[in-house]
């Protein structure tokens, strides 16, 4: 289990949330919609992610009573723990789930707000709070999705971080995390080709040595038995054509699907 | 029926008008401007599709379509036709507007000859040679566009999606393009005062678009110095073929029509010919015509019918003439704008392609539609609608590239040219898979 120790020991020293890397954010935080900018290989992995949170959803989690005249996610509650500018609540507000949205970083939240008022639309289905997750676990909140992608990789305390998320999904929620897996591949595409060599995303975006690994999240989330893993996916990026394929490989940019099964005592 | 539908017809134009004493600004998903065949094609697809959106559907002359009955369009035959290839009537029957067509006005063509007045020689083309039924159709545009509306007003009531009918044109476009992904929806302001938000603006207003010219699309355009001069005729024979004969001034089309012997003529030519052919007397325009198509030949009343095509004996409508333009916009979209059909391209008539390629744009946009939805997408979105340009931009481009190609070609009168013309078009007779290829691409298969 040498890779827990990697996991949990370099950072105990650090606080929950490192300062440089809410200010790298804000740095960029007018740059989340933009189609050219930094954040755009984001948003081009999108609508697959949005089609997996999807169909997770009405597969593991959709309550009976959804109509068929209805949005598809209505009546859903989601909470996307680091939001940025907005771009996952939006498409999953569009779907009919009310979606809150929180960030850290101050100028993202109000780059989302910003975005989200040109929709008149999601007026009523999706809210932005700039609060830390640690806020809202202390309010007792729970929802009945959780999403936290590309996130995992960026915080001090992965560990304590996805505990907190345990804690605000609702018994038989969902808890989707998506993130960077530390493999020779991944140190590959997704830092030298994609930072260094393509410059698609700002260099110094990733450390590979805070990039996360399945069993270690598996690890983290699987200690007093609550949450079980309903399904793994992973996404792979094709150079001819820009699209973004479904893979059965984690060994790049992954996404998990977590439940809450037991009942907390 | 008849009155139920008068009923929808009446609440479909007149709700719209009454709320405009609110004068509130109203929101839509989708804004279709035109409601010519392929934005009410465009909007038949989308209430099929089921997507639960709002759409709004602005076109000056709704009225008219919307209330264009077959009592009301009287006895007269018809004048301006379409050629529906085969992939278009798939996408018709898919949205059950085929079947609303009047089967009468839907003439199916097996052959089509194509010749050459200088060289005589000549190509056919058989649907059988490439395990087809039929190379193409020949439907009055009324009846399309009654069609389409027929279908609009029967799905309303079943339909997710709502949509509002605008018996207006657009005054005034406010664009808000900007690079950073915050385009602000576009604002359009009607001439009946009605105010109306777009999350996209689609432009099906024709090759004379407005909405393009506002948004500053640039428009490539070529002008043939030719009109087309449309006729609807009667034959001597009945036949089944679409003929076209290319004569040193353009080429001239026969295409067969539902009804007893009828027949539509397109005649592409000079400006001059045009406005001779125009104000001639009928009998005249019938000798003209004859010439035109048989040339020196001396047709006899048991000559046969598969060689030549039967000749013209009555007037029936028209002539009527447009002017013929080869056109195509630098760029099919902008953020939360999309041009379809003739706003984005116009093409010779000399192969009856160009609302068929307008259609296959709107199947395309329904297609990339449903599956944004699938995914909550913003319809507006440059890099969704930049899949659409994608797609049909080289697609529209080669066959206006074809198309020119084939009218230059054609038009040469130079002896070696036109030698050649004829060689390879005997040539190209005996190879069929060559022709298959052809008329895969004619079908919109390709």
């Amino acid at each position: 289990m040498w890779f827990v120790g990697k996991l949990c020991f370099p950072h105990k020293l650090a606080a929950v949330r490192h300062f440089s890397e809410v200010s790298k954010f804000n740095r960029h935080a007018k740059d989340w919609w933009s189609p050219t900018g930094p954040v755009a290989p984001l948003l081009r992995f999108n609508p697959a992610r949005i089609a997996v949170i999807r169909a997770a959803i009405e597969k593991y989690s959709l309550p009976q009573s959804v109509g068929k005249t209805k949005l598809p996610l209505q009546g859903i509650s989601i909470v996307d723990v680091g939001c940025g500018g907005g771009i996952l609540c939006e498409p999953l507000g569009r779907l009919g789930a009310t979606v809150l949205g929180i960030d850290e970083a101050e100028d993202s939240i109000e780059i989302a707000r910003k975005h989200a008022k040109l929709d008149p639309f999601l007026d009523s289905y999706v809210k932005y709070r700039c609060c830390s997750l640690s806020e809202l676990v202390s309010e007792r909140k729970q929802f009945d999705c959780v999403t936290c992608l590309e996130v995992v990789e960026h915080v001090e305390k992965p560990q304590q971080f996805l505990n907190l998320l345990e804690a605000i999904v609702r018994p038989q929620g969902l808890l989707i995390i998506s993130t960077i897996n530390r493999t020779v591949t991944s140190w590959l595409t997704a830092i030298c080709l994609a930072e260094n060599v393509l410059g698609w995303i700002p260099r110094g975006t990733h450390h590979w040595n805070k990039l996360v690994r399945p069993e270690e999240i598996s690890f983290c989330l699987s200690n007093n038995n609550e949450m079980k893993l309903m399904s793994s996916v992973g996404f792979s990026f094709s150079l001819f054509d820009n699209s973004i394929h479904l893979t059965g490989n984690l060994g790049v940019n992954y996404l998990m699907v977590w439940k809450k099964v037991a009942l907390k005592s | 029926m008849r009155l139920q539908s008068r009923a929808l017809v009446w609440r479909a134009i007149h709700l719209p008008q009454r709320r405009t004493l609110c004068g509130k600004s109203k929101e839509y998903d989708i804004v279709i401007v035109g409601g010519g065949l392929v934005g009410a094609s465009l909007c038949a697809g989308l209430v099929q599709s089921q997507l639960p959106c709002k759409i709004a559907l602005v076109e000056p002359n709704l009225q008219r379509l919307l209330s264009n009955s077959k009592e009301k369009s009287g006895e007269a035959v018809p004048l301006r036709t379409s050629t529906i290839n085969p992939a278009s009537q798939q996408w018709l029957k898919k949205l059950k507007i085929w079947e609303l067509l009047d089967s009468q006005e839907v003439a199916a063509f097996a052959r089509m000859k194509v010749w050459d007045s200088t060289s005589g020689s000549s190509l056919v083309f058989h649907a059988s040679e490439v395990g087809m039924e039929s190379l193409g159709f020949v439907v009055a545009n009324d009846d399309l566009l009654r069609g389409c509306y027929q279908r609009l007003q029967r799905s309303l009531q079943s339909t997710q999606s709502q949509i509002d009918f605008f018996d207006s044109g657009v005054d005034d476009f406010h664009w808000y393009f900007s690079q950073s992904g915050f385009t602000k929806w576009p604002r359009l302001v009607l001439k009946d005062q009605n105010e109306l938000h777009g999350r996209v603006v689609v432009a099906a207003d024709g090759s004379n678009s407005t909405t393009r010219k506002s948004a500053n699309i640039p428009w490539f355009s070529h002008y043939y110095q030719q009109r087309a001069v449309v006729l609807t005729v009667r034959t001597e024979k009945l036949h089944r073929t679409a003929w076209q004969r290319f004569l040193s001034t353009g080429p001239i089309a026969l295409l067969p029509m539902a009804g007893v012997n009828i027949s539509n003529v397109v005649w592409s030519t000079t400006e001059l010919e045009a406005s001779i052919l125009c104000s001639a007397s009928k009998e005249t325009l019938v000798k003209e015509l004859n010439n035109a198509f048989l040339g020196a030949v001396n047709l006899h009343k048991d000559s046969d019918t598969e060689e030549y095509p039967p000749s013209i004996s009555e007037i029936l409508r028209g002539p009527a003439s447009f002017p013929l333009y080869l056109g195509h916009a630098s760029e099919y979209v902008k953020e939360r704008l999309v041009l379809v059909g003739d706003a984005a391209h116009s093409v010779h008539p000399l192969a009856g392609q160009g609302v068929n390629l307008g259609f296959a744009d709107a199947q395309c946009l329904v297609e990339l539609f449903e599956n944004a939805w699938m995914t909550g997408r913003d319809f507006g979105e440059l890099s969704l609608l930049l899949q659409y340009q994608r797609k049909r931009l080289p697609k529209n481009l080669l066959m206006l590239a074809a198309l020119h190609s084939l009218e230059t070609f054609f038009s040469f009168q130079f002896g070696p040219v036109s030698f050649i013309r004829g060689l390879g078009m005997s040539l190209l007779g005996g190879l069929i898979p060559a022709k298959k290829a052809i008329i895969d691409f004619a079908s919109g298969k390709i």
